[in-house]
């Protein structure tokens, strides 16, 4: 197989690890110093100048303050965000799109897996992008929400989890590794995985067709006829070709391997390959044909370890 | 020394702190945040900080640069950027030189004009450059700036309306900023509005309750200032205030501010002024007491006058003037003069809101007066008079060694009579008009005394204030004095009611009659505090009369006998009224209209906006519309299910006379406009308009015709 894969997923948004199950200030050093600076001031006009009005703008000046920087920490709690429509299927490092509708206008922002901010307003459909950074399943999605209402001067976030309508099966990328029929053979020294060779008994030459491999090129009847030739083989029996997935436990590692595997079961399928695909899916053995390649995809996300399994299935949500 | 990587992340830094934001669009934002910052302009100006005209050239100007921001918020004009850095840094310089020329005179205090002028220049600068939210909230705050400005100066409960209105605006540009910040969709919820507006004042309410009264920083010279300068033209002499404040105060004739007759010359108690509630002055004090204007010692029966020319010691070192230590009248020896008790210092700022006679006023033993005159007046019945008129707007201080002499101190002085020596200084505050004329009162004041056991002379005082309390009544409508009445006899063994003047003088002359010295003393009682401003307000009918006694060793003390005299009873009804009335005429009508005035302008168009979307949008639904009013003014409404040419027969059949008969021809052209796309010409519509005008002065006929049958059948 070969060691090429597919085009580098983006780079994702890294939410942090520590879940903020209680609403917190973002960067709030910048507001509250200032509110404070501020307030120092209006104490200090205030003794220069002994009014009492100076003073009392100065309180209500402090109560916007604190209207505004404490506000938004009792509606955070309040904060939900309900996916109302999401796909069945994406692959990995492609971004993907779940419509969401959010009770608050709030800033949403994924952190697992990550994506883009976008604001949502309260009632209206919106989309939010979120990039897989492996294959898996998915049932929810990790959302750091933030509200500065009612008067924006201090953001409050909290993390909540947006389940999905559906479990989202992320297939890994498709690596370019095929088993036959493909130019590929390895790295540009010519080292490469073995392509296995699917050929039958040799039952005459014909004239080349896009695809066929370097290696079936019959030279001296290209030189008789002045054109290419290849080898015809006798086709193999229609034997499903089995594919025993066997993935290691590192995520990274796992899905350099399910890419792998992909690209090669969509070879095989491209080239009208019955394919067998044997993995082990939530602790059981399961070996069933893959017709096309959105069930390999969803076979080879559910394979193996989920990286996703930490991500609740139900229960509390944004 | 930094890294290149450091420079630039530095420089970097600074970039994205300066790049561009998106354009801001909405315009509520905008135009609260314009509501904002005129607030605060005509604040500053409706303090005197800014004058009326260049307030509302600022404030034109304001509005003229953020129509121009808005209009140009998507494609900002580079230039103006570089004019507009430009005229702030003139500004700038303007404020430096104003301060620093203020500083030069001593005149510390007055950096507020500067600063509300910097504020407002800067405002009006910025006004021209706000295209992004960024800058409105700039705005924002710097309105807060000017409001906070303006209120360094407020010493009225008046200047509430302008913070109110600065507070609204603020909360709704604040909320209006989080609006576009959370994607600028939906209305504003007027109801977390209003929540979040009661919960800042319920939080201010609290904070302002529990902060302690800010005091005035005396490091600095002390407030004092004028808004006009008129010499008098006998300095020295009493002045009437009011109308004609140089005038010279003329006896017998109540004074010009609320008619009170005891601040410019002899204090008749025979004559009676209408003390009404305007404010005369405000004043901020560490601690209340009464401010004392003049005394008086010599009676006659009916007024308290001083003897002859009253001396006077003219100090003219300027501001701050300090009292003579010689008093006006001659030496005396220094144990009657001075106290022995050291006191604590009163600072008191003054601020006159009504031409008043030329006094100054403090509470007892002022020692340092802060005045914007060169030279001041100290007369020998203990008042401090002004050579210039004291107009609206007259600022001084006047600090008081305030005497604090406790009771148990007090009650070690005996009642013990006077020595030679003490009688002959006295000899003014011990004089009666004659030595019999109040033998009555003397007996009825030794019976008192007698009965108190009073064994000291503090005894002596509270004996005869409590008795006071419990035989005389307090009330100012009284019977006027007959030629020759004695007012102190009438008074005792009369009536038995009267006010401030008849208690106060009956109470020295009851203490004369037994050998205390004793005087009459005149001025204003602190008034209302108000909370806000944290200044007393002293109305017309604050002024007051009452007694200061001699104790050896301590000086004069002050008593006023009106406190232990009950009110007489009064027309609860009337009251309030009365209450009522001055509630509503204290409201400061004018911000309430201004804001009352702007909130009818956005509902009026609000339903202007929605009558138009609700009126039909073609000629011919326009046409159908008029023509149902016509007919349900006629007294045949359109029914919901009836169609246009129906109800047109209806309303001939209703009346076949009443001429009717353009009425299918109309509806056909109408219809046919409707449904079959046919637009009627010129020609055709003015005819149809013509036609709908008949049918309507025809409809009116008819109804009036028929509701006159209507009233004769059921007659």
């Amino acid at each position: 197989m070969s060691k090429r894969r597919g085009p580098t997923p983006p780079p994702v948004h890294r939410g942090r690890r520590r879940l903020r199950r209680l609403p917190r200030p973002d960067r709030f050093f910048g507001p509250v110093f200032s509110a404070l600076f501020l307030l120092f001031a209006f104490a200090a006009v205030a003794h220069a100048s002994g009014s009492g009005w100076v003073q009392a703008i100065g309180a209500v000046t402090a109560g916007l303050a604190v209207v505004g920087m404490i506000g938004p920490a009792v509606l955070t709690p309040r904060l939900t965000v309900t996916c109302v429509q999401a796909p069945r299927d994406a692959t990995r490092g492609e971004p993907l799109v779940i419509d969401v509708v959010a009770s608050h206008a709030l800033r949403c922002t994924p952190s697992r897996p990550g994506g883009p901010p976008v604001v949502l307003s309260p009632s209206e459909p919106a989309r939010l992008t979120i990039t897989p950074p492996h294959r898996g399943t998915m049932t929810s999605v990790r959302v750091r929400l933030a509200t500065a209402a009612p008067l924006g001067l201090l953001w409050w976030s909290v993390d909540r989890y947006v389940v999905l309508p559906t479990t989202i099966a992320v297939a890994p990328g498709l690596s370019h590794g095929t088993v036959y029929g493909s130019e590929a053979t390895g790295d540009e020294e010519g080292h490469g995985r073995p392509i296995l060779a699917l050929t039958g008994d040799i039952r005459g030459v014909r004239a080349y067709r896009h695809g066929d491999s370097r290696r079936r090129v019959h030279w001296r009847a290209t030189a008789h006829t002045a054109s290419l030739m290849v080898r015809e083989t006798e086709e193999v029996p229609d034997t499903p070709i089995r594919i025993v997935a066997e993935l290691s436990e590192d995520p990274a590692r796992s899905d350099e391997e399910a890419s792998d595997l992909m690209g090669a079961i969509d070879g095989l399928l491209a080239a009208g390959k019955r394919v067998l695909l044997e993995t082990v899916e939530g602790g059981e053995r399961i070996s069933a044909l893959v017709p096309d390649r959105r069930s390999a995809g969803r076979r080879l996300a559910r394979a193996g370890r989920n990286p996703y399994a930490d991500l609740p299935a139900g229960g509390r949500t944004g | 020394m930094r890294s290149p990587q450091e420079r630039a992340g530095f420089f970097e830094m600074v970039r994205k702190a300066n790049a561009p934001h998106s354009p801001e669009s909405s315009m509520f934002f905008r135009m609260s945040t314009l509501v904002a910052v005129l607030v605060g302009i005509f604040a500053c100006a409706s303090v005197g900080e800014l004058s009326s005209a260049s307030a509302l050239a600022a404030a034109i100007a304001i509005a003229v640069g953020m129509t121009f921001s808005a209009l140009t918020r998507n494609r900002p004009w580079q230039w103006v950027k570089i004019l507009l850095a430009g005229a702030v840094i003139a500004v700038f310089v303007q404020f430096v030189y104003e301060v620093f020329g203020a500083a030069h005179t001593g005149e510390l205090s007055s950096i507020e004009l500067p600063l509300a002028g910097l504020f407002t220049w800067v405002q009006v600068v910025h006004a021209f450059d706000v295209p992004a939210r960024r800058d409105l909230l700039f705005s924002v705050a710097a309105a807060g700036a000017l409001i906070t400005v303006a209120a360094a100066q407020a010493v009225s409960a008046g200047f509430l309306a302008w913070v109110a209105v600065w507070l609204a605006a603020t909360v709704i540009a604040l909320a209006c900023s989080w609006r576009s910040m959370s994607g600028g969709r939906g209305r504003l919820p007027i109801g977390g509005l209003l929540g979040a507006t009661l919960l800042v004042l319920v939080l201010a309410v609290l904070l302002d309750a529990v902060l302690p009264p800010p005091k005035a920083s005396q490091e600095i010279t002390l407030p004092n200032s004028l808004t006009s300068y008129l010499a008098l033209p006998d300095a020295g002499g009493l002045t009437e205030g009011g109308a004609n404040p140089t005038e010279p105060a003329q006896a017998g004739r109540p004074g010009g501010v609320g008619g009170y007759v005891g601040m410019a010359g002899p204090l008749d108690t025979a004559l009676r002024g209408s003390l009404g509630n305007q404010i005369v002055m405000r004043v901020r004090a560490n601690s209340p007491g009464y401010f004392l204007g003049l005394t008086y010692t010599s009676w006659n029966g009916q007024s308290w006058t001083n003897p002859g020319k009253c001396a006077t010691v003219e100090e003219s070192t300027g501001s701050p003037f300090s009292m003579p230590e010689e008093p006006a009248g001659g030496g005396a020896p220094s144990s009657f003069q001075q106290s022995d008790v050291a006191g604590s210092q009163n600072v008191q700022t003054f601020y006159v809101e009504q031409p008043l006679p030329n006094i100054l006023f403090g509470t007892s033993e002022p020692w340092q007066i802060y005045f914007p005159s060169h030279s001041l007046v100290f007369g020998c019945d203990n008042s401090i008079r002004s050579t210039i008129a004291m107009t609206p707007g007259t600022v001084y201080t006047v600090i008081s060694q305030d005497n604090e002499v406790t009771p148990a101190e007090l009650r070690d002085v005996p009642a013990s009579p006077l020595s030679a020596m003490a009688r002959a200084y006295f000899r003014l505050d011990l004089q009666l008009p004659s030595p019999d004329r109040y033998a009555r009162v003397e007996a009825l004041t030794r019976s008192i005394i007698a009965e108190a056991h009073a064994r000291t002379l503090l005894g002596e005082v509270q004996a005869l204030e409590r008795w006071m309390g419990s035989h005389t009544q307090y009330s100012t409508d009284i019977p006027p004095l007959l030629p020759g009445q004695d007012a102190v006899d009438e008074f005792l063994f009369g009536n038995r009611t009267g006010y401030c003047e008849q208690i106060s003088t009956a109470l020295a002359v009851m203490l004369r009659s037994v050998g205390v010295p004793t005087r009459e003393a005149t001025g204003y009682v602190p008034g209302s505090f108000d909370p806000l401003s944290d200044l007393y307000e002293i109305q017309a009918k604050d002024a007051h009369a009452w007694v200061q006694v001699y104790f050896p060793g301590h000086g004069w003390q002050s008593f006023d006998p009106t406190t232990y005299v009950p009110l007489a009873p009064a027309d609860p009804g009337t009251v309030l009224l009365s209450d009522i009335w001055h509630l509503i005429a204290g409201l400061p009508w004018l911000p309430i209209g201004i804001v009352a005035g702007a909130v009818a302008a956005v509902l009026g168009r609000r339903l202007e906006v929605r009558r138009r979307r609700a009126l039909p949008k073609t000629w011919a639904g326009r046409l159908a519309l008029r023509l149902e009013r016509a007919g349900a003014r006629g007294g045949l409404p359109r029914a919901p299910a009836e169609t246009l040419a129906e109800y047109a027969e209806r309303l001939r059949a209703a009346d076949p006379s009443a001429g009717l008969s353009s009425l299918p021809e109309l509806v056909e052209l109408l219809s046919l406009a409707a449904y079959a796309g046919r637009q009627p010409s010129s020609a055709e519509q003015a005819g149809a308009e013509q036609a709908v005008k008949a049918v309507r002065s025809a409809l009116g006929r008819t109804w009036r015709v028929r509701r006159r049958r209507r009233a004769v059948a059921f007659s």
